[in-house]
């Protein structure tokens, strides 16, 4: 019998709404899940299990059909929330950081779901490994000894354990989509504007998003839809054009048009390539139409988006860096004071060539369904490893993570990350789907219709099968 | 531009309280450099815009 920590969140929410199930049992049985499991993946910072089953009594008191009622999220502790303390997992005071939700967070509720806990993050969000955390660092639950990726490593790990069957991570380079690749989960970057940051600690205004982490992408079709919508605490969400039903069915791969990007800067080891190029075969055996594009320019976007990313995160931290310098960790304390020393000039040109970058990359997109690329040049390494050499380019590993990550947050457009394979060490190889703005959904139905006709995003690591019947 | 430690200290002082801790000055020095070269090598024509809005929306082929 299947248990419910394996069911998917649309059988959960059948099983909840016919009362098949009560929202008790649920949380109770994710709850054992967290406890089983805190100690190895360290995937979560706060919880509160009298709160979750009180507010899951309530749900089983007042029957109703909001789409995620009863279903547990976890929640990046960059997120504020109204019932846990919101830290950035740093250890500078945030007492002035509000009990009040996010409106993501709002909008979560109000869809009926139950807020189950806070997830670790790298320090602020600022880094991709989740190794510095004041929590300390997530672990991978598909082998312990590697990083998860970040910076959204605490909730990968915990729906990679199964812990909890959804969660929210941020993307300011890839924080929601490095973390998916390397835990063997779904994550979506929706496109700048279709989430709202309204209550969500920044890193760079310009480039974060909020999105959600599942295990697979039709998953995300019943996350994403109930946490957007306009909010006048962030801009860039009024005038979005919101779907509000989409068409998430499976869809014919025939006649869909894909690209693979190329050149430098899309360098990747074997083992990623090999799970690549399989799925770049169930795509033509499908009849897509695939075709090579070469993406210009790589160097110079991905140092734009650097120069953009430090002096918004130095503006940001400006004042607490001057009463609470001692507070934040050495790695970003030098990130910090770099950004910090860029001119208003460097910081000018680095926009200038992101609005070139980007209508270059529209033209392009004007032309394809979908750019398909590794999300990762490597699987997640290992935790004490400094550098990795995908075709013999040596890569540190927080740039690693980010190698292609950042074209979707300089541009702003949509993309997904979906397990497609393993390396040889037993890893997940994610592939990422980037679309045009505002596509958000023909990514999650293309990635939907990958997952029927594969299982990777049904693996489970071994380490965390259980056998309790938790009903 | 090439940034050297004295250089970046009196940066730093003008609008930081606390100096950069001698343990990570070489480390902030590297990165500040490499980013440094980075922004040089950033070939764009003078008469581009900064971007202003932060996703560019494009009318595809199955709209």
């Amino acid at each position: 019998m299947t248990e419910l920590w394996q069911m998917n969140i649309g059988n959960l929410q059948k099983a909840l709404q016919k009362r098949d199930v009560s929202a008790q049992e649920v949380v109770t049985c994710f709850l054992k899940r967290i406890e089983q499991h805190q100690e190895m993946t360290n995937a979560f910072v706060s919880w509160d299990a009298d709160q979750a089953l009180k507010v899951a009594r309530k749900k089983d008191a007042k029957p109703s059909d909001d789409p995620l009622h009863g279903i547990p999220i976890a929640v990046k502790d960059n997120y504020y929330t109204i019932d846990y303390p919101t830290t950035a997992c740093s250890a500078v005071p945030q007492d002035s950081a509000p009990f009040v939700d996010a409106t993501t967070v709002a909008l979560l509720r109000k869809a009926g779901a139950i807020i189950i806990g806070k997830t670790n993050m790298h320090e602020w969000a600022y880094g991709a490994t989740n190794l510095v955390s004041c929590y300390g660092r997530t672990r991978n639950p598909w082998n312990a000894e590697h990083i998860t990726g970040g910076s959204s490593g605490g909730s990968g790990a915990a729906l990679a354990a199964r812990m909890v069957p959804a969660a929210l991570g941020s993307d300011t380079g890839g924080s929601v989509r490095i973390p998916s690749a390397g835990c063997g989960i779904s994550g979506i970057k929706p496109t700048y504007g279709h989430a709202s940051r309204g209550g969500i600690l920044p890193l760079s205004w310009s480039f974060d998003a909020p999105g959600p982490m599942a295990a697979s992408a039709q998953d995300l079709m019943h996350l994403l839809p109930a946490m957007t919508g306009e909010d006048p605490q962030d801009p860039s969400t009024i005038g979005f054009r919101y779907s509000r039903k989409p068409n998430l069915a499976p869809r014919s791969f025939a006649g869909l048009r894909i690209g693979l990007p190329t050149g430098p800067g899309f360098e990747r080891d074997d083992d990623v390539d090999a799970a690549y190029q399989n799925a770049i075969n169930l795509f033509a055996q499908h009849g897509a139409i695939i075709q090579e594009v070469f993406i210009s320019g790589m160097a110079d976007g991905f140092n734009a988006w650097k120069i953009i990313l430090h002096a918004e995160a130095s503006a940001y931290h400006r004042d607490a860096l001057k009463t609470h310098a001692h507070d934040y960790s050495d790695t970003m304390r030098i990130q910090l004071e770099t950004g910090g020393q860029l001119s208003a000039c460097d910081y000018l040109k680095a926009q200038q060539y992101r609005n070139a970058f980007n209508h270059k990359l529209a033209q392009t997109l004007g032309l394809y369904d979908t750019l398909l690329l590794p999300t990762l040049p490597v699987c997640a390494p290992h935790a004490e490893q400094n550098v990795v050499t995908p075709s013999g380019k040596e890569l540190r590993i927080q740039d690693a993570m980010t190698y292609v990550a950042w074209i979707a947050n300089l541009s702003g457009f949509p993309a997904v990350s979906i397990p497609c394979g393993f390396g040889k060490e037993g890893l997940p190889v994610g592939l990422m789907m980037i679309g045009a703005g505002g596509r958000d959904y023909d990514l999650l139905r293309l990635a939907h219709t990958y997952q029927t006709y594969t299982d990777w995003h049904q693996r489970i690591p071994s380490t965390v099968l259980s056998h309790n019947d938790d009903r | 531009m090439i940034w050297t430690k004295d250089l970046l200290i009196k940066h730093q002082k003008r609008y930081q309280q606390n100096p950069i801790p001698n343990h990570i000055i070489d480390q902030t020095l590297d990165a500040l450099n490499k980013l440094q070269q980075g922004i040089d090598k950033i070939d764009v024509a003078p008469t581009i815009e900064p971007s202003m809005e932060f996703c560019v929306y494009t009318e595809t082929h199955n709209d």
